[in-house]
Order: C-alpha cells, then sequence, then structure tokens
C-alpha cells in the first residue's frame, strides 16, 4: 500500500509492505498512481533485473526502470511480482510486471514524473513492517 | 534555524556545523515568515557544506523546497578547488525561458486569439508521447542537437543565425560530448525535440500590460500593448535521463573524494576529477538539447501566429527577446573582494549553479549581449498563468552580490495536492477564460494542479529583486492564451 505526502513543487510517497520486496512491489503500483488515475490492466508481461549496492538505491534504479519503460515504450504497470537476493555484496531485483500499453483514451494523465530524487529517500524497518519514502521530481 | 536579519531584503543563516559559509536568502519579512518553517531554509544550509563553495549558498525570494538545493538556489564553487553538483542544476538541465516580442498589438490580435491558440497546440507537441512526425531526430542528428543546440536547429531552417544574439551563451554550451550522454538518454531524446512536456512547462501568449522603464523596454523590443509569446521547457528526457546516470555516478564519487553531505542528491565530485568532468560535459550536451528545443518551438508559434492571422510569418515581427537558463551550472567570473567587473585583474572563475535562478548580467558586461550591452541583459521571470510574467534587467550589484543572479519564477505556495484539494469542483479552465485567458491543454489535472492560486504573486518577488538591487523592473506581461501538457 501506498499514501502520498506533500511536497511542494513535486510529490512524496510512503509505501509500506510486510517486507522489502512487497515495498518494491507496492512502489510500482505508486508510480502508476502517480501518472494515471485510470485502471491499468496486466495484459502484457515482461521481465526485469537489476542489482544495486543498497537496497534504497536499488528502489530508485527500480522506479527509474518503470518510468524510462513508460517514457520509451509507452508501458504502464499494473502490478509486479518481485523477489530479492543479496548476493556478493549487491543487492539484486528479479521481477515480472504486468501491465499495458498508454492509452490516451482510456489512462487519463495526473501527472508525468520526470525522475526518482534521492532526496529524504529512506527505508526503515520497525514492528509493522518495511517503510520506504521517495520524493518524484515532476 | 537561527536566521539573522541583514537588512531589509537579505537573512543570513549563520555558518554551523558543516556549513563550509553563511546562508543568505533575499526575502521580505513577510516572506519569510511564510518560508521559516519550510525544509527550504535547511536545504540553504545544506548547501552550504559543498567543497569549494564561494562566498555564501544564495537563495532568492521565490525559494522553496526542492530536493537536494532549495529551489530558487544559487552556489558559486571554486573552478579549481570546488565540486560540481549535478543536484544544483536539477533533472530538467537548462529549463528555461525565451521571451518573443512581436510587431502585433493586443487589438490585432484579440479576434484571432483562440485560432492562434488552437494553432500552437496543434503544431507544439504537448502531452505524453507527443512528438511531431516530421521532426524525429536519427542518432547522428541528436548528436548535432547535443553538440551546437540552437545553432543546430537553425542550420536545420529553424529560426535565423543572428537569432542566436539573444540566446543565453548564444544558444549552446562548450564543452558538449555527446559521447558521455548515455543511450537511455539518447532513446528518450530523440523524438521529444520541439515538445514542451508537462508539469509547470507551457508557452503563452501575452501582451505588455506596464512599461517600467522605457528605454529598456524600447530596447528590447517591447511596447505597451504589443503582444508578445513566453516559452517555458528545458531538455526534457534527455535531460532527465543525464541527471540521473550521473547522480548515480556521483554518489560513489562523494564517497570516493571523502565528501560528507547531509543529503545525498547534493552529492558530487571535484570539477577536475573524472567523475565531474564526464557530469560537465554531459550536463552540456542536456543544456544544448535544450536551447535547440527552445529554437525549435518558437519557430512553431511564429508559424502558428502566422497561420491565424494569414499573414506571412516575417509580418509578425516575432523576434527573440532573451533566451534564459535558470537550472544550469555555468563557468563564469567574478568580481571577488573588490575587484573592477570590466577587467580581469580581481575576478575569479567559478562555476555557478543555478536551480531556479536566472542570469542577472549588468550593462557593459561582455558576456551582456552586444545589442543589449548599454542597458543590461534581459531577465525573464514567469509567473503564474493567471496574472502576469516579468521582463527585468540585470545590474552591477546582482555582478557583486550574487554571482550575476536572479529570482526565476512565482515560487510555488501549494503542493500539488492542495491545489487540487483547493480547486475542488470549480474548472480552472472557466475560472482562466473570466479572467480574460484562453487555455488549451493536454491533461486536466495539470491545470488544477498549475491554478494560478497554487502560486506566490510573482509580483512580490519581483519587487523583492527590485528593491534588493538584483535587477531593475522593464515590463509586465499579461496572459491571454497558453498552451500546456
Amino acid at each position: 500500500m501506498h499514501e502520498f505526502f506533500d511536497h511542494t513543487g513535486d510529490i512524496g510517497v510512503r509505501i509500506r509492505a510486510a517486507n522489502p520486496a512487497g515495498l518494491f512491489e507496492a512502489g510500482a503500483v505508486a508510480m502508476t498512481d502517480v501518472i494515471t488515475s485510470a485502471t491499468v490492466e496486466p495484459r502484457q508481461t515482461d521481465e526485469i533485473a537489476l542489482c544495486a549496492s543498497a537496497l534504497d538505491l536499488l528502489l530508485v534504479d527500480w522506479l527509474s526502470e518503470l518510468l524510462y519503460r513508460f517514457e520509451t515504450r509507452a508501458f504502464l504497470v499494473a502490478r509486479a511480482h518481485v523477489a530479492l537476493a543479496f548476493v556478493d555484496e549487491a543487492h539484486h531485483l528479479r521481477a515480472r510486471i504486468e501491465g499495458e500499453p498508454f492509452d490516451a483514451g482510456r489512462h487519463a494523465i495526473k501527472v508525468l514524473v520526470k525522475a526518482v530524487t534521492y532526496h529524504a529517500l529512506e527505508i526503515t524497518q520497525d514492528a509493522d513492517g518495511w517503510t520506504a519514502t521517495v520524493i518524484f521530481d515532476i | 534555524m537561527e536566521l539573522q536579519q541583514i537588512d531589509d531584503y537579505r537573512w543570513r543563516i549563520p555558518r554551523h556545523g558543516g556549513m563550509l559559509v553563511d546562508g543568505i536568502v533575499y526575502a521580505d519579512a513577510a516572506m519569510i515568515d511564510e518560508i521559516r518553517n519550510d525544509p527550504s531554509l535547511q536545504q540553504v544550509a545544506n548547501v552550504a557544506h559543498l567543497p569549494g563553495i564561494v562566498s555564501a549558498a544564495l537563495a532568492m525570494p521565490d525559494i522553496h523546497w526542492g530536493y537536494g538545493f532549495p529551489i530558487g538556489g544559487v552556489a558559486a564553487t571554486d573552478a579549481e578547488d570546488g565540486v560540481i553538483s549535478p543536484g544544483g542544476v536539477g533533472y530538467d538541465i537548462n529549463c528555461g525561458v525565451r521571451l518573443l516580442r512581436s510587431d502585433l498589438t493586443r487589438a490585432e490580435v484579440t479576434p484571432h486569439l483562440k485560432e492562434i491558440v488552437a494553432q500552437m497546440f496543434n503544431r507544439v507537441p504537448t502531452g505524453v508521447g507527443a512528438h511531431r512526425s516530421d521532426l524525429r531526430l536519427s542518432h547522428q542528428d541528436l548528436r548535432g542537437v547535443l553538440e551546437d543546440g540552437a545553432a543546430w536547429a537553425i542550420r536545420k531552417g529553424y529560426g535565423r543565425q543572428d537569432e542566436l544574439d539573444r540566446i543565453e551563451e548564444r544558444g549552446r554550451l562548450p564543452g558538449a560530448d555527446p559521447d558521455l550522454v548515455s543511450e537511455r538518454a539518447f532513446e528518450r531524446g530523440h523524438a521529444q525535440l520541439g515538445t514542451l512536456g508537462s508539469g509547470n512547462h507551457f508557452a503563452e501568449v501575452q501582451y505588455v500590460a506596464e512599461i517600467y522603464d522605457e528605454q529598456a523596454a524600447a530596447t528590447f523590443g517591447l511596447f505597451k500593448d504589443h503582444v508578445t509569446v513566453m516559452i517555458h521547457s528545458g531538455s526534457r528526457g534527455l535531460g532527465h535521463q543525464v541527471c540521473e546516470d550521473h547522480l548515480r555516478v556521483m554518489i560513489g564519487a562523494s564517497r570516493k573524494y571523502g565528501i560528507e553531505l547531509p543529503d545525498r542528491q547534493l552529492c558530487c565530485a571535484p570539477i577536475a576529477s573524472p567523475e565531474g568532468r564526464a557530469y560537465l560535459a554531459a550536463m552540456s550536451a542536456a543544456a544544448n538539447f535544450a536551447f535547440a528545443n527552445r529554437q525549435v518551438m518558437s519557430h512553431w508559434v511564429r508559424e502558428s501566429v502566422a497561420a491565424a492571422l494569414e499573414i506571412a510569418p516575417a509580418r509578425t515581427g516575432i523576434d527573440i527577446v532573451y533566451d534564459v537558463c535558470h537550472n544550469i551550472a555555468k563557468f563564469e567570473e567574478f568580481p571577488i573582494d573588490g575587484g573592477n567587473g570590466s577587467s580581469r585583474r580581481g575576478t575569479r572563475r567559478v562555476c555557478v549553479h543555478r536551480k531556479g535562478s536566472t542570469r542577472a548580467y549588468p550593462p557593459g558586461h561582455v558576456h551582456t549581449p552586444p545589442v543589449y550591452r548599454d542597458v543590461g541583459q534581459p531577465v525573464l521571470i514567469p509567473g503564474d498563468m493567471g496574472r502576469y510574467s516579468y521582463v527585468l534587467v540585470g545590474t552591477q550589484r546582482a555582478y557583486e552580490e550574487t554571482f550575476g543572479s536572479a529570482c526565476h519564477g512565482a515560487g510555488r505556495r501549494m503542493s500539488r495536492s492542495q491545489a487540487k484539494r483547493a480547486v475542488k469542483a470549480r474548472s480552472v479552465f472557466e475560472d482562466l477564460e473570466a479572467r480574460g485567458v484562453h487555455i488549451m491543454a493536454a491533461g486536466a489535472a495539470t491545470v488544477a494542479e498549475e491554478m494560478p492560486e497554487a502560486y506566490k504573486d510573482v509580483a512580490d518577488v519581483v519587487r523583492v529583486v527590485h528593491e534588493a538591487g538584483l535587477s531593475r523592473r522593464v515590463a509586465q506581461l499579461r496572459p491571454i492564451g497558453v498552451i500546456k501538457g
């Protein structure tokens, strides 16, 4: 699950999940929720593999990858299935994304995201689970 | 955050903790009350941690919460010993403003306004994935854009050679290296030249409502009740990708060079380091894309107005007043410790980061365009789409005090969700029509978020800049037609 919080010029999102993989899955849904108010159907699938030196950097890479796919292939994500592993001092992500091509007639645009920032970027864990904070540049 | 009042328009954040210099904020007392508890002041203090920062971390009166740098932030780092920080430029590299003047009066244009706006909306792509099929660049074309900026567009027939005289840096930053721009950035950029983008970007038909300085206005080609067009856009997805690619490198570089910073978004590397040089070369390439982007769009705007009025494009008298960058890092020279600006003696070469700030050079400076050398460089300050924008002119004081920098816009007052809540059921489109502004936009949600009330009154920002002596008011422009993404 995710909720938006106010940032003067941009958009902040707080993502909560039971485990880190869940944060990445909810993050993908949040990203789509920033871009469009419409329901996105899981008509097509694709695979993504990424790795980074830290979990929060991997989250930025993951969301940036989805943004890049939206901008260059007009692909909107409906949901994602994510597996994470820590191997050889690096965090690895393997994901299957499900979604559909952007259709201007059906997918009303809320706002276009320029980038996923590192400002106030944070992943924390407490008794209730995991929380990530990300600010999108609009 | 401790804040000391220096005079009516300047406030100091005294150096503390890891700050290397003070922070100085330009604002009046009422503005300071509004921003006192805002994270943007902490961001000014954070910027003061950048190694090699010279004089002070500065903020203009349109300061608001950004990511890394505050929006409205200025930082000059020593060209030899300092760092370059991509966060001091932002994702939209060389986001900027271009103002076009015309020979057309408001009375001549008003009966055709809807047609002009419709022509602009049809010719200048806005919104998701929009681009013109007649301008799709090959890899080689895009390399040319990245190397030559506005000059590339002019070579391809989008404008005249002499227009380069009225663009900051003549529309081309030196040192651009397309080989340091990633394949992904190329991919994002190849269909985006000549596109407006979304968010706060716009192209706006305006008229000159007020003249404050007859001589400067006449020199800029601005006359009361004449029509102008303002374009606000940047380097689009290509620039965003360049920033993203190099930020990741800089996060590692900061660690490598032992630079400790309070916000990862400020990550940086010494200007002379391989990482610093690579970013500067890629940033310059993205900046050149933005110059070419505004050049192509202004050509289409001229065609749009001509088509709507059924006259030849040359008969519109549409010409560039000026084109400024407000998200950029550039090497510039300034008098330090009382040196004389016109002489190389007593100057210091610095890398000026302007994150939401406009260059504001004085009369007589070698980089003030020759056509404007007697009055100073035009400073273009867009406001919100319901009220007004301003043209100012740079001053010696800005040159000596703020590394030749002034504000860049109104600054947001409301977050996007606050704006949407404030709008509720009423239509921003109808409100704007009632104010005499005709708007066409690709997305209704964007228009709601960009409603006039979401912004501070740009007149307040401009008044502080004028009173503080960083620029002088020349003219006020009022909108009558807008296209948005």
